[in-house]
């Protein structure tokens, strides 16, 4: 598929894909517990996106603006450093999501995303969220509540997995 | 394509949004293009501009109050039509209660305005000269008086003219009351539609700059243009009152002028208070009017301090005195009485706007 991204932007058929938005919606765990009408809130607030493969979605050190599902296609999360020169990390597809950090802070990226294959992608960015948050309070925090405890699943298992490797490390006398 | 040796600095080439690099990229041309020829046109109708302007001012003012609703749990729509039915009552109100006194004092400020023309406005001036030549040696002198006459008849002239030149040009615009209802209806129902649609016509790579820069930039111009609508509303109502209990004529006139004038850094309470004392001092005969006026404009200027001083009306950012200088004098220069107003609100606009994009420049990979 030989597409251009940019004309692919301006004249993409916004209504047709409402529905299609939703869906994808729907199948990330951060949006998993909420209702159509409240995704529709969020699909109001989303920004569709094709883009080439090999076009990058953002560089590694750029302010976090916000974050992206991937709705058709596939991104590669990758490293890129003068030594080694690009590295993928992951290769991200249908219904994952990257970059939700960015949407409570706005500090530097940590890896840089690029489409893998041709892809569209869904933008949800932090100024409409936090507008979106302020004038449905309830559900902001059911959002927000639904992020936390993501984020607190995600802690635990960084801390477990901290733990095993301390472990580990202190079993071959590594550290002691 | 697992590893590679691309470095950023290469493939960010790729993608850099350069005409010159890329000839594709040229057709970015054409939206540029349509926006240059759009705001040139606008400038042709300078009576659109106006109620786009007033339009983005009412919506700034009336957006608040919609999302305030929606969070008491009443649906977008619903919250919509009950500022906008309430927005309406209030400009009925207005036409309906204060249109016949503005048309009545419009009419007596024409006559006023012709008599001053010929000859009394003169004759008045020549009167004020004397008296300050009974205090002041160096104007006891005919050919100094007669000069002086002159010149300060031909400025206030020319004053006047302008005075009334804007006053009529906003009561103009009331039959674009009913053009300027439905803009504001649309933008408070489209706006973020409409700034959604903008930012789709974005390249992927200014995506989330485009995202951060356009709500920086509207946050920081609705805050502005809220407040100066708050002053201005505020101040214009303070000094029509007290004009009219002081017995001034033309009160809502002169004071919705003084109150328009307020918002203009330095020069505003001169642009403001020399209609107001020259008006006073022709209908009282009585040049101890200017004491009583000079002490209603510290007292109102001193209320208007103390109310806009909270940090929710606080500009976003300074701008230094010697830059809106410049941008008054500009504004003057190329638009006139017209060009004062619209200085600085044009200024924070561009600064803003430029502040943006030397941050996105520092900050992203374009």
């Amino acid at each position: 598929m030989k597409k251009d991204s940019l004309w692919a932007n301006i004249f993409a058929d916004k209504t047709k894909d409402r529905n299609e938005v939703i869906k994808t919606l729907k199948l990330v765990p951060l949006f998993s517990q909420l209702n159509t009408s409240e995704l529709k809130e969020f699909e109001k607030i989303s920004h569709q996106r094709f883009f080439k493969a090999g076009e990058p979605v953002f560089w590694e050190g750029e302010p976090g603006v916000g974050m992206y599902i991937v709705k058709l296609g596939s991104v590669a999360v990758c490293k890129i450093t003068p030594e080694k020169g690009k590295e993928e990390l992951a290769i991200l597809r249908q219904g994952d999501f990257f970059g939700e950090l960015a949407l409570i802070d706005e500090g530097p990226r940590s890896a840089t995303c690029m489409a893998h294959e041709n892809a569209e992608i869904i933008g949800i960015f932090r100024p409409d969220l936090v507008k979106l948050l302020a004038r449905k309070p309830r559900l902001g925090n059911k959002f927000l509540f639904r992020f936390a405890t993501l984020l607190g699943k995600r802690l635990i298992a960084t801390h477990k997995e901290n733990k095993e490797l301390r472990l580990q490390l202190e079993k071959s006398n590594i550290i002691i | 394509m697992s590893s590679s040796n691309i470095t950023q600095e290469s493939t960010s080439q790729d993608f850099t949004f350069s005409p010159w690099k890329n000839p594709a990229n040229l057709k970015l041309l054409f939206p540029i293009g349509a926006g240059i020829i759009s705001l040139f046109l606008l400038s042709l109708f300078s009576t659109l501009f106006f109620i786009a302007l007033l339009a983005l001012v009412l919506t700034s003012v009336l957006k608040p109050m919609v999302f305030h609703l929606e969070k008491e749990g009443i649906n977008a729509f619903g919250a919509l039509v009950m500022i906008y039915a309430l927005f309406l009552l209030m400009l009925f109100a207005l036409v309906i209660f204060l249109g016949p006194e503005i048309a009545a004092q419009l009419r007596a400020m024409a006559q006023l305005y012709n008599s001053l023309v010929q000859e009394s406005g003169r004759q008045h001036i020549a009167e004020f000269i004397t008296f300050f030549a009974s205090k002041l040696d160096f104007l006891n002198s005919p050919v100094v008086q007669k000069q002086l006459v002159h010149q300060y008849f031909t400025v206030f002239i020319r004053f006047l003219r302008g005075g009334v030149q804007f006053t009529t040009s906003i009561l103009y615009s009331i039959p674009n009351v009913l053009v300027l209802a439905l803009a504001v209806f649309l933008l408070l129902k489209d706006g973020d539609r409409l700034q959604r649609h903008f930012i789709s016509t974005v390249p992927n790579r200014f995506l989330e700059f485009t995202c951060f820069a356009t709500e920086h930039i509207q946050h920081t111009l609705s805050a502005y243009l809220r407040r100066q609508f708050y002053i201005i509303f505020t101040t214009t109502v303070f000094y029509s009152l007290a004009f009219y209990w002081l017995g001034i004529p033309f009160s809502i006139l002169v004071g919705f002028l003084a109150g328009f004038a307020s918002v203009i850094p330095f020069f505003g309470l001169l642009i403001g208070a020399v209609p107001v004392a020259l008006v006073g001092i022709y209908s009282f005969d009585n040049n101890s009017i200017l004491f009583v006026l000079l002490g209603l404009f510290a007292a109102i200027h001193f209320v208007q301090t103390a109310l806009f001083k909270q940090s929710s009306f606080r500009l976003p950012f300074k701008l230094h005195p010697l830059y809106t200088l410049v941008f008054l004098v500009a504004g003057y220069a190329i638009w006139g009485m017209w060009g004062v107003f619209f200085a600085v609100p044009l200024a924070v606009c561009f600064i803003c706007i430029i502040k943006q994009i030397g941050w996105g420049m520092q900050n992203f990979h374009f």
